[in-house]
């Protein structure tokens, strides 16, 4: 989906110091993986996937912000709400919900990481559960759920560079694409963790002076609220826009419950966010951090639903097909307006950036770890030592990233392979039962859990395969698998006790 | 399984209480009670905006409150293990 903002935008190509800046800024992020490296300490896992023993409380709530708010945030959101209207304001109560449903697990899970060095979110369930298939099979899930998105991130990239060059735009593209993959790479495979949260952080903080400097502009620029709910109360092309401000509809109402619980859910299980949690240096600083991000939705969403808002009413031309574009739109007639217009859409520009490759390092690094701890550490070589381990892991990130980059090239115009792959949160969510209530509940057995999950998966893919929306009935293909889920596990308990009691 | 007792004894009122308020307040996320109280879905504006969207922002912010509150008040002596070493040792040097 974001990967056609650029293209089909009209930012303005990018001056001789305006790309100088972005250069200058990609570069730095080299610099900091080539500090992370030589802030290692030892060669272990420990170091290299957790940064040792730890991040403070500054880098861990921006290393957080910026791995949970991707390129998505910003495009994605502001553009359903250009399509839906203002209910797109959902998007606020499901990225509060993560956080929430991060208090079912989180300090329980970080007390035992501390306790047992868990490098990866697999590392729980097999101290919890002790069965190598139950985690090979968790870390197989995590790690296919977040595959796509990174590829996601990689052709947004690629569309950023299109957008501001004067080059081809399929060269453009493609030297996007293997220039930022490249630039990920190399810091991640310098520094790990250590280098990937310390850009995190620069990135975070770009990202969130970029989401106060968007609702600054674009305020500025087109005036107060009760302007645009007039304009779009006085358009008289129908009463589709007036709608759009208006109350939601019971079916918009039940998906409202339904994302909720999906991105609440699976979005506390994102396994790039679990390590982060490992990575908190003590218990304050976890404590501190998450009681941060549970108020940066507020200042996160409702920027970018209420840009959605002035595109209803100030560029009905855009169109529902297009709508992904709005905010390139909106910066593009900033852009255009004056000097100082163009300063603050290239910091802007750099945000974005920031947003897309904050994710893309986080996501390398989640399957790169998951893949050499939990798969090649336990079935390939089980006796490999911790240096064997970590250069296995660096060599499988450069793997991945060459089959990304190649997958992001050859998708360069078409996108149905990345929404055939975009079941993240279905699958994401099966895996709710293995961590929360793995964590809550001494009784959950490895029998029970394992057989729901496969359950929870095939019924979660199935209904998101013959249902045209994903959605069966407004609901997302994954809450039914996870109801079936529950309930083969509460089956496979209830009959377990009833045998023991017999 | 692996360390019994680490996963255990969270005190079961507190955490019943906590579910509770959150269940409350999932339940009072969507406003589908408007139609119900007979109020208009746009009409009156606040700032410019439709009273039912800036109510939903406010119902966030008070989930955003209370969930703060729920992990700043979280303790971690109302777990039958011992605290990680590395709090123990952030707390002795803070004393």
């Amino acid at each position: 989906m974001i990967a056609v903002i650029f293209a089909q935008g009209s930012v303005l190509p990018f001056n001789f110091w305006e790309l100088l800046f972005v250069f200058l800024y990609l570069s730095s992020l080299i610099l900091i993986g080539a500090l992370g490296y030589r802030a290692r300490k030892t060669k272990s896992l420990q170091d290299f996937y957790l940064a040792g023993k730890g991040v403070g409380f500054m880098v861990l709530v921006l290393t957080l912000y910026a791995t949970q708010y991707s390129g998505n945030t910003l495009f994605a959101f502001s553009g359903k709400t250009y399509r839906i209207g203002l209910p797109w304001i959902m998007c606020l109560h499901f990225m509060t919900a993560i956080v929430v449903c991060y208090l079912l697990f989180a300090p329980r899970m970080f007390q035992l990481a501390k306790k047992h060095t868990f490098i990866t979110p697999p590392d729980f369930v097999q101290h919890r559960f002790e069965n190598r298939l139950l985690t090979t099979l968790v870390s197989i899930i995590m790690i296919v759920a977040i595959a796509n998105f990174l590829v996601a991130q990689l052709m947004a990239m690629g569309r950023a560079l299109e957008g501001i060059t004067v080059w081809d735009p399929q060269t453009a593209y493609s030297v996007g694409v293997i220039v930022l993959a490249l630039i990920v790479v190399i810091y991640e495979s310098l520094g790990g963790f250590r280098a990937v949260a310390w850009t995190d952080m620069i990135q975070g903080g770009v990202l969130m002076i970029g989401f106060l400097l968007l609702m600054f502009i674009v305020f500025e620029h087109y005036g107060p609220f009760d302007k645009a709910a007039k304009v779009i109360a006085e358009r008289t092309e129908g009463e589709n826009t007036a709608a759009k401000i208006a109350l939601p509809d019971a079916q918009m109402m039940r998906q409202w419950y339904s994302y909720i619980l999906i991105v609440g859910i699976g979005g506390a299980l994102y396994p790039q966010a679990i390590q982060r949690i490992y990575a908190a240096r003590t218990w304050n600083t976890l404590r501190t951090s998450l009681a941060t991000m549970a108020f940066l939705p507020l200042m996160t969403t409702v920027v970018v639903v209420l840009v959605g808002y002035y595109a209803i009413a100030y560029h009905p031309e855009i169109g529902n097909e297009k709508s992904d574009t709005v905010l390139t739109v909106v910066c593009s007639e900033i852009q255009q307006s004056s000097l100082f217009g163009r300063v603050i859409i290239c910091i802007l520009f750099a945000a974005i950036l920031a947003a897309l490759m904050s994710t893309a390092d986080s996501i390398l690094l989640a399957i790169s770890s998951m893949f050499t701890k939990n798969i090649y550490g336990v079935w390939i070589r089980p006796k490999a030592n911790d240096e064997h381990l970590t250069n296995v892991g660096k060599m499988f990130s450069w793997i991945v990233i060459t089959i990304a980059v190649t997958i992001a090239l050859l998708l360069y115009r078409g996108q149905s392979l990345v929404q055939l792959l975009d079941k993240k949160f279905d699958l994401l969510v099966q895996l709710a039962p293995a961590f929360m209530l793995g964590c809550q509940f001494n009784r959950i057995t490895t029998r029970a859990v394992t057989v729901g999950l496969i359950m929870g998966v095939i019924s979660a893919l199935a209904f998101g395969f013959f249902s045209e929306s994903g959605k069966p009935w407004g609901i997302h293909a994954g809450l039914y698998g996870l109801l079936l889920n529950l309930l083969v596990i509460c089956n496979i308990e209830l009959l377990t006790k009833k045998r023991a009691d017999d | 399984m692996n360390d019994q007792k680490e996963l255990s004894t969270h005190p079961v009122q507190r955490r019943v209480f906590h579910v509770a308020i959150f269940l409350l307040l999932l339940i009072v996320a969507v406003p589908w009670y408007w139609n119900l109280v007979g109020l208009d879905p746009v009409y009156p504006l606040i700032f410019g905006l439709p009273r039912w969207f800036v109510i939903v922002i406010g119902h966030s912010f008070i989930v955003s409150v209370y969930t703060a509150w729920c992990i700043c008040t979280f303790k971690f002596n109302e777990f039958a293990c011992d605290q990680p070493d590395e709090d123990k040792t952030e707390q002795e040097e803070q004393a």
